[in-house]
């Protein structure tokens, strides 16, 4: 059972089409999105995307001319309360663990906060101690 | 060791003989060559005129396009039954440029080469691999007589053939290569795919030329081979390999210039640039009979410097070429070559060495922009860590060669490429 989630960062140019010509890729390679994610500069972007085939995806685009990265990230179920999000940050924060960034997505049923921090590993062992509960991986196969 | 006492003469006494030999030449192409005679005229100028070495700025340049026109032997000042060798270059860009030499040519020729090879601490002790093409390509045959000179034993092995020479060099227990930088790597690679290793050779130093080098492919070459560089120039035109030679206190080659006078200029304007800036190299060869040649356009950018150097030499020392003249570009009044951009982004990790200089106009000013593909070494995860990768490039490139830059990073596919090979430098600006 793993918790670890492999998630893709495409660099990108601020220009026309540019996003389509990804998503073309993908769908040209039966790839399916599960989630999506785009932050900008002025002059580039990073589109961060959770694919059911991580491996494929970046062959694909590597194939295409686009550099991208995978990295590890792990998703924790958003709790319908408030100080949901406090606390996990909370945790992290007193265990020493460096949160790069976090966003959210949305299954159909709940929310997901995804974190990338630096030590991916043990962030997963310390919010399991507090009994937060880690979204498995196999959910976005 | 210096191989010659001409090396180490006092500067006063090398710039008398440099102007007496150049009046000589400068007779002897006058009243031998028409094409140099009419130049001269045109110019109101008799030899008679160069009072001093300096005075050699106010001489007519020569291009390789002069060659062509004059091709095959109108440029030679001596009688044919003088010349005992003649050299041509392929002529893929035109007509081939043709050069003679007589007995005497040879023998500075040879004296040259041996000044080279003792740079390189090679006697008669040492076996020389030499792998430059034999023919009328001047490499082969040129390392080849400067080895015999300086008594090494010679392997004339020449290009091609790449797991015999491997087993050559080892069998005959060749302690010099001598071939392009590119060779060398070949043989390297060809060496470990075999199941070579470094202790099968016997092998203590290279001399290399013919073909540019970055810095990096020198470093590589020495790593790969175990052994020390030393990096030759010269071209047919001026006599072949053997113009210049590095030692091995820097990196700068000592001009033989008691045989061939450097200047440095500015390519666009001709004018004779001061010793430490750099500009098109151009060189006056003092000594040559055959095929004299006065003021050649090299095309190669270079820079000179008289500072005295810990081997004794008196010679100047030419910069390792930087690039090519017509690369060239000047950016609010600051000159750029493509291979010195080149060379700072090679410095700096996360980046593919594949760029593309744009210059455009802003206003009156000029702008440059230069567009760097990143490679995946890079945490492309972080917009924070490509924007700081971006000012790095952005200073390195103001410290280092003193332009102001805007960098864009591009995807690998982005830069555009014309036949397989990519575009260095757009110049958007009104000629």
């Amino acid at each position: 059972m793993s918790h670890e989630i492999r998630q893709l960062s495409i660099f990108i140019e601020n220009k026309q089409g540019e996003l389509t010509e990804i998503t073309e890729i993908l769908s040209k390679n039966e790839i399916s999105i599960k989630s999506i994610m785009l932050i900008d500069s002025t002059e580039f972007g990073i589109l961060r995307v959770i694919v059911d085939k991580v491996d494929l995806a970046k062959e694909a685009l590597t194939k295409e001319g686009f550099s991208s990265k995978i990295n590890s990230v792990f998703g924790v179920k958003i709790h319908n309360h408030i100080g949901s999000f406090n606390e996990v940050v909370k945790t992290l924060s007193s265990e020493k663990v460096d949160i790069k960034y976090t966003y959210t997505v949305n299954d159909q049923d709940f929310g997901i906060f995804i974190f990338r921090v630096d030590d991916c590993e043990r962030a997963i062992k310390v919010l399991q101690n507090q009994n937060i509960e880690i979204i498995e991986s196999s959910l976005f196969q | 060791m210096v191989w010659d006492k001409a090396e180490t003469l006092p500067r006063e006494e090398l710039e008398k003989i440099q102007h007496k030999r150049l009046l000589e030449t400068l007779n002897r192409v006058y009243s031998n060559v028409p094409f140099y005679k009419q130049k001269f005229d045109e110019l109101g100028i008799l030899p008679s005129d160069i009072k001093s070495i300096e005075d050699i700025s106010k001489l007519p340049f020569t291009k390789k396009q002069d060659l062509r026109d004059n091709y095959p032997f109108n440029l030679f000042a001596t009688d044919m039954s003088q010349i005992v060798r003649i050299h041509s270059s392929s002529g893929t860009t035109g007509k081939p440029t043709v050069v003679g030499y007589t007995q005497n040519d040879m023998d500075v020729w040879n004296e040259v080469m041996a000044r080279v090879f003792t740079l390189a601490d090679v006697n008669s002790k040492d076996v020389v691999h030499n792998g430059y093409g034999y023919g009328l390509f001047t490499g082969g045959l040129g390392f080849h007589y400067g080895a015999e000179r300086v008594g090494a034993a010679v392997v004339p092995s020449s290009g091609g053939f790449t797991s015999r020479q491997l087993m050559l060099m080892r069998d005959f227990g060749a302690t010099t290569l001598t071939c392009t930088p590119s060779f060398a790597l070949h043989l390297a690679e060809k060496a470990k795919q075999e199941g070579y290793t470094l202790d099968d050779f016997k092998l203590k130093v290279g001399i290399f030329g013919a073909e540019p080098a970055s810095e990096g492919m020198k470093e590589e070459v020495k790593r790969a081979l175990g052994i020390d560089y030393v990096e030759v120039y010269g071209l047919s035109e001026i006599i072949g390999p053997g113009v210049s030679a590095s030692c091995k206190y820097s990196n700068r080659l000592h001009v033989f210039e008691d045989h061939f006078y450097p200047e440095i200029i500015d390519p666009k304007t001709g004018e004779v640039l001061p010793y430490g800036e750099r500009g098109e190299i151009v060189f006056t060869t003092l000594t040559k009979q055959g095929f004299p040649i006065i003021r050649y356009r090299t095309g190669d950018i270079s820079s000179l410097a008289i500072e005295p150097c810990k081997c004794g030499r008196t010679h100047v020392r030419m910069e390792s070429p930087v690039g090519r003249a017509d690369d060239m570009l000047i950016v609010n009044g600051v000159n750029v070559f493509p291979s010195q951009v080149e060379h700072v982004l090679s410095t700096i990790e996360g980046l593919t060495l594949n760029y593309q200089i744009i210059a455009d106009k802003k206003g009156f000013l000029d702008k440059l922009d230069i567009m760097v593909e990143i490679n995946e070494s890079l945490d492309l995860d972080s917009i924070g860590e490509m924007e700081r990768l971006k000012k790095e490039i952005q200073s390195s490139l103001l410290n280092n060669l003193y332009i102001n830059a805007t960098v864009k990073l591009v995807e690998p596919r982005s830069i555009e490429r014309s036949m397989g090979k990519a575009v260095r430098v757009i110049d958007r600006r009104a000629k």
